[in-house]
């Protein structure tokens, strides 16, 4: 059992609160990733179940133990867990099977035994042929797999990732990204994986927790995140999004600057915010809600055209068409935008939680 | 003018530059080898040669004959040795403990450590003198010991300070994880990444030991005790006469151990250890 429960936990550095109120539990062998902008708490938070980092007031336990709490606190070597660096952490002076190998040397296990691990652990991240070399020789997919390897080899119940991959180039983030996964599964750890990278977060997530200034916005699975984001940061962080303002009126959102205005039927009323995904809007006419405008750009990326639509107002939509649309469009031409799916949000007035487009 | 001309001709220019340099260093040392190989009359002609016709160690031989050279050379490597172990001893755990704990006290003291180099040796050599003397530490390799540490201290402090930053918490972190207790970390990981440093640090403070003349001149006095740079200064009689050729025959030898030392070392000791450590 190695469920992680935080109470209350809230982390200031003098007078900065990095970290407030963080109230959750990491259920056993759930996947579960801290998403956020840099600076929001992430870290801090995997700093301090790590035992790096003492919480100001409130408590974390680790199954039934309690880590960190009123009176107690376990260092990070007998915590019992894994954990890979964002830069590695890979040790220069010693081979990758030292490094792999140290964490069962230093709990004084039989040779034969921490050969035989090893020699396992190398192969589930697939460094066997590379033992003898040592870390200068490697390249940063390879030590990253060290890390990796050393992480698990003690068989620890919670894995801890900080940004892992961040440093790899984006093919092989993609395979360690499965990788990862897979290992998760095989060997049934609870994981919590600190990451800016929505994608990841996507891909992997059991449950996703996202912070933004040290609160947490919303947490729930990838599908949950990303259709029905809580707020408009969430919105914004996970995924692109574009952010119109307007006003419900008879039935109808009439957006500001624009002159146009979508059908509407929902709870909101008076000020409000719509926000679109690129992806739920098309070219093709269909019966849904529509803005005409003119298109200004137009990015060829082989799967689907990047589209920048003027609506008006000096505001811009991003939409996404399919490939071929990039022969027929043609740059300043008047066109219609049909809206399959959008969300809305109150007004509350503030400008720093959205931006119009990026 | 097109990029690889310019490019070609800063290349030149940097080359000439060094090569300037490379002689206005080097320039001294091949005289002074010159020297010890010439016979008298060369040495002293009015037409100075650089390659000696006749090239001879009677410099040589003349000067571990009219000296105790050797006594002078055991007691600068004795002193030398044993100073930088005890300026290694104090200054690689500060040099980690100002590094690792940050409290607000750690700026001013590296400033104050800094100022401490300010003062010349000439200024505290008096009072030095008398309290060396008050505590019966002159003339004697105790005093001259503690005198270079004393010296060496705060430069290789700072010097320790910087090796011990180029290393990663992150590597000291991940060893806490895997179950090492401090101990273990500091033995395990941080001594074994800083052995480059301390190497560095450790012959720094060596050759200012070996090289050292003023306090040596002043605090030893038995002949038995004192160090090689005093008797290399004896060539120079106060009659005014100095014997050139044994002169840099013993300045030859007296450079030798430093000369050795860092043309093995130099590579290893600017590679670093550390490549490969961390991804930034």
């Amino acid at each position: 059992m190695a469920s992680i429960t935080i109470s209350n936990v809230t982390k200031a550095f003098g007078d900065v609160v990095v970290l407030r109120e963080f109230n959750e539990v990491f259920h056993d062998k759930e996947f579960v990733t801290l998403l956020g902008p840099s600076g929001c708490g992430k870290t801090t938070m995997l700093r301090m179940i790590a035992g790096f980092e003492k919480p100001t007031t409130g408590e974390i336990k680790i199954g039934d133990r309690v880590v960190s709490g009123a009176g107690t606190f376990v260092p990070p070597e007998k915590r019992g867990i894994g954990m890979v660096f964002q830069s590695y952490a890979v040790w220069p002076h010693m081979n990758v099977f030292d490094n792999v190998a140290y964490p069962l040397k230093i709990a004084k296990r039989p040779k034969e035994e921490i050969k035989r691990k090893v020699e396992h652990i190398l192969e589930i991240v697939h460094l066997s042929q590379y033992a003898e070399r040592f870390p200068m020789q490697l390249s940063g997919g390879q030590q990253q797999r060290v890390a990796l390897g050393r992480a698990l080899i003690a068989e620890p119940s919670v894995l801890l990732l900080d940004e892992p991959l961040s440093n790899l180039d984006a093919k092989l983030r993609e395979s360690m990204r499965f990788e990862i996964k897979q290992i998760q599964r095989d060997f049934g750890i609870t994981v919590v994986y600190v990451t800016h990278d929505q994608t990841e977060a996507m891909a992997m997530s059991d449950r996703i927790f996202v912070i933004n200034r040290g609160v947490i916005q919303q947490v729930g699975s990838p599908t949950e995140v990303y259709r029905k984001p809580a707020n408009q940061f969430v919105a914004d962080f996970v995924g692109t999004i574009n952010f119109l303002r307007g006003e419900v009126k008879n039935g109808r959102i009439e957006l500001a600057g624009l002159g146009q205005s979508i059908p509407y039927d929902g709870i909101y009323k008076g000020k409000v915010v719509v926000a679109i995904r690129p992806e739920n809007m098309s070219l093709l006419p269909t019966d849904k809600a529509s803005l005409t405008g003119k298109l200004t750009r137009t990015f060829y990326l082989g799967d689907v055209t990047d589209c920048r639509v003027d609506v008006g107002g000096g505001q811009y939509l991003r939409l996404v068409a399919d490939s071929r649309s990039y022969d027929s469009l043609t740059e300043d031409q008047e066109l219609t935008v049909y809206i399959d799916d959008f969300l809305v949000y109150e007004d509350d007035g503030r400008e720093d939680h959205t931006k119009i487009i990026t | 003018m097109n990029y690889r001309v310019k490019n070609l001709m800063a290349k030149s220019v940097m080359q000439i530059c060094l090569l300037f340099f490379v002689v206005f260093l080097a320039f001294p040392l091949v005289w002074m080898l010159s020297t010890s190989l010439k016979p008298n009359p060369e040495i002293y002609s009015r037409i100075p040669t650089l390659i000696p016709k006749e090239p001879t160690f009677d410099h040589f031989r003349a000067a571990f004959g009219q000296q105790d050279l050797l006594s002078g050379i055991y007691n600068s490597f004795k002193i030398g040795v044993l100073s930088s172990i005890v300026v290694l001893i104090i200054t690689v755990p500060a040099a980690y403990a100002l590094v690792r704990f940050q409290t607000v006290i750690n700026k001013s003291v590296m400033a104050w450590i800094l100022v401490s180099q300010l003062f010349p040796s000439i200024l505290i050599i008096i009072p030095l003198f008398v309290l060396l003397r008050n505590l019966a530490l002159t003339n004697s390799h105790i005093g001259i010991i503690l005198v270079y540490t004393v010296w060496s201290v705060p430069f290789v402090l700072w010097m320790m300070r910087s090796y011990v930053k180029a290393i990663p918490i992150e590597l000291e972190e991940a060893a806490f994880i895997d179950g090492c207790n401090r101990l273990q970390v500091l033995s395990k990981i941080v001594f074994p990444l800083l052995v480059p440093g301390i190497v560095a640090s450790g012959l720094f403070a060596f050759v200012s030991a070996w090289n050292e003349f003023f306090f040596a001149l002043v605090l030893l006095k038995t002949p038995k005790l004192t160090t090689l740079p005093v008797y290399l200064s004896r060539f120079t009689g106060s009659e005014g006469m100095t014997r050139l050729g044994p002169l840099a025959a013993s300045c030859l030898v007296a450079t030798i151990p430093t000369l050795v030392v860092f043309t093995f070392l130099q590579k290893g000791l600017v590679s670093g250890l550390m490549s490969g450590a961390v991804k930034q």
